[in-house]
């Protein structure tokens, strides 16, 4: 049996670059997250979005349980992508947990990456010993719970939807579909793969240089999580962002496009 | 009078900006919270939710609000001022204000339909999983069965190839010993006896044939022993395997550079082996009076299942990459640099040392690849399995 990667993942090209720079969205959304990001690239990159298995318009069927309840089977979906497209150098955009998703598929296949860039990151969630994550286990819960009693009035979460948005017409007809849709089932495993995860042990075993974008005021990725990943990421570079919250390539896109331009003409 | 409408009105509302801060709320949502409205308003609207809405909040709503432009029936659990957590439903809706993009949020209180909602989730959730341990189960039955005749066929097929193997690798390695004992001891009567000028040759011949049926014979023993599993120090088998070829090439500058290697489950002859032929290849096909061999080890984890489709079990593995810069191979070869008696240079080897390796890593659970450039490099990848239960 042969899979198609491509459409298993919902792949999309574009762009007028040879080098290839991928996005890889993180838990809660998919790859429309990246919208105010790509324009920005898509001259001097060949721009790869995708969906993971179980989120937005992936293919369902291809979800297995004992896969993608480990980081290690997300990390695999990045790396056939990366097979399937032939790809070399890449460089690695990932949000929140795909931090760690692109690191995993980076120590195991360098040949792939150029550099990595690691919007928001977390290498372990729950605060253990000194270690300062930011959540205690209930805290993991009480998501759970969340995300539970959301999918009872989610229908209308889910449903495709024509955005009516006066603030952004150029957005327009495309937005039919729905935005961030998951499966609820896949998506309870896959806050629970995220935020039990713990990849600390990993860190120094990336041999690729690293940016790491720490959003000021952040709960999800506070500071210390930052700073701590500077320091255990050989050839890393920390830089604190004035966007508050956890998606600054959607609350501030102008300095996140600013800040990864200048790491990558830095890098050049 | 609107103004006092809007205030007092029988839902909470508050509104933010794209940074989360709070720049409206009306009296009813200030006295939900239980804090004044100037310690609302200004602050990030993270404030009054409980920790695990400000996770869904920036996963989900924040997303959602961003790309949608609206959301409706979310639940949300507030934080008050004295710590009390309240259920809400809360539409949102964003757009511009003086300018600015703002979301607009209105929200109830949900208490009792909460306790209704724990028990729809709770059924469904019961519902969910029988139904799902009941597919599964049907799922995993059908498949065991279907598995279990593959399993069957294979058996019988690998059993009989085994016999044939077993008998045919006797012959080769004990059948043809005796023999070739004898024609080396008259050759070598003849030799002293005449000087016909092929005899040297043939003597030549018969002692190749003679290495030949020795390392089959290592190839069988590699295939019928039964692996010896102990723990076993990685770093210092690579020591000693280095203080050994330094003395069997003592004519050859070897240098080997090594990260700090793990200890793993395996058999500590057969990775000796291993080991020895991977460097000593180095050595060998080495540019110049010296050679320099870096071996790197890194554990990461790998799916344990290589040949059957659709099962993941992720364990811990070490990659192990010895590499070398000397005369490398022609990339062409490739895909037979493992197969037995397979000859890439014009040396004296018998072409067996890689097909060895490959055999030792079979026996591991690992597997193994190489590459090269003519000239350049050769670079020896393999993954060994930490653990062998």
């Amino acid at each position: 049996m042969v899979i198609d990667i491509l459409k298993r993942n919902n792949v999309t090209v574009f762009g007028r670059g040879s080098q290839a720079m991928m996005f890889a969205h993180g838990f809660g959304c998919d790859q429309n997250m990246w919208r105010y990001i790509t324009p920005a690239f898509e001259d001097d990159f060949r721009i790869v979005l995708f969906d993971y298995v179980g989120a937005g318009k992936s293919d369902l069927r291809s979800y297995n349980a004992e896969r993608y309840g480990s980081l290690q089977g997300y990390a695999q979906d990045v790396l056939e992508i990366c097979q399937s497209l032939d790809l070399a150098n890449v460089v690695f955009v990932g949000h929140s947990v795909s931090g760690m998703i692109g690191l995993l598929a980076a120590i195991e296949q360098p040949s792939y990456f150029s550099e990595l860039i690691m919007v928001g990151p977390s290498p372990c969630y729950i605060n253990k010993g000194d270690y300062v994550g930011g959540f205690e286990e209930q805290d993991v819960e009480g998501l759970l719970e969340t995300m539970e009693k959301n999918y009872i009035g989610w229908a209308n979460f889910l449903a495709p939807q024509i955005m009516k948005n006066e603030d952004r017409p150029e957005l327009g007809q495309e937005l039919t579909e729905s935005f961030c849709s998951t499966d609820p089932v896949i998506a309870r495993q896959f806050a629970k793969t995220t935020f039990l995860s713990d990849n600390r042990e990993d860190l120094q075993k990336l041999k690729k240089p690293s940016l790491i974008l720490q959003c000021s005021d952040d709960l999800i990725a506070p500071l210390e999580v930052g700073e701590f990943l500077h320091r255990h990421l050989a050839n890393s570079t920390l830089q604190v962002m004035n966007a508050k919250g956890h998606c600054p390539h959607m609350s501030n896109p102008e300095e996140t496009i600013l800040l990864i331009k200048n790491y990558l003409g830095v890098m050049a | 009078m609107t103004s006092t409408i809007f205030e007092n009105a029988p839902n909470g509302f508050f509104a933010f900006d794209d940074e989360a801060t709070t720049l409206v709320v009306n009296d009813t949502l200030a006295s939900i919270l239980e804090k004044p409205k100037k310690e609302i308003i200004g602050k990030s609207v993270e404030a009054f939710f409980t920790v695990p809405t400000r996770i869904f909040f920036q996963t989900h709503f924040f997303p959602m609000i961003k790309l949608h432009g609206h959301a409706e029936e979310i639940f949300v659990t507030l934080l008050t001022a004295k710590g009390k957590h309240l259920p809400v439903l809360l539409n949102a809706k964003k757009w511009t204000w003086e300018g600015k993009l703002i979301t607009c949020c209105s929200c109830i209180l949900v208490p009792n339909r909460k306790k209704f909602e724990d028990e729809l989730v709770a059924a469904r959730k019961t519902a969910e999983s029988a139904l799902f341990e009941n597919t599964e189960l049907l799922k995993a039955r059908a498949e065991l069965q279907l598995r279990t005749e593959q399993l069957d066929k294979q058996l019988q097929l690998v059993q009989s190839q085994n016999n044939e193997l077993q008998q045919f690798s006797h012959v080769v390695t004990h059948s043809l010993k005796e023999p070739l004992r004898k024609i080396l001891m008259f050759t070598g009567k003849i030799v002293n006896e005449t000087t016909a000028p092929s005899l040297p040759k043939l003597e030549k011949a018969t002692q190749q044939m003679k290495a030949i049926v020795l390392g089959l014979q290592q190839y069988v023993w590699l295939n019928e022993k039964t692996n010896d599993y102990t723990t076993v120090n990685l770093n210092a088998l690579t020591e000693d395997i280095t203080v050994r070829l330094r003395r069997e090439f003592d004519h050859v500058q070897l240098s080997v550079q090594r990260d700090s290697l793990p200890t793993i489950e395996g058999d500590n002859e057969q990775l000796k082996l291993l080991f020895y032929h991977l460097v000593a290849n180095a050595v060998k096909f080495r540019k110049g009076d010296s050679a320099q061999v870096k071996i790197d080890g890194t554990v990461i984890k790998q799916n344990r299942f290589r040949s059957v489709e659709n099962i993941y079990n992720y364990q811990d593995f070490v990659r192990l990459e010895i590499l070398d810069h000397g005369i490398g191979f022609d990339p062409t070869y490739t895909d037979h640099v493992f197969d037995l008696f397979r000859k890439l240079h014009h040396s004296e080897g018998l072409g067996l040392g890689l097909a060895l390796c490959k055999k030792i890593v079979d026996n591991h659970q690992g597997h193994i690849e190489a590459e090269s450039k003519l000239n350049e490099f050769t670079k020896v990848t393999f993954w060994l399995p930490l653990s062998q239960s």
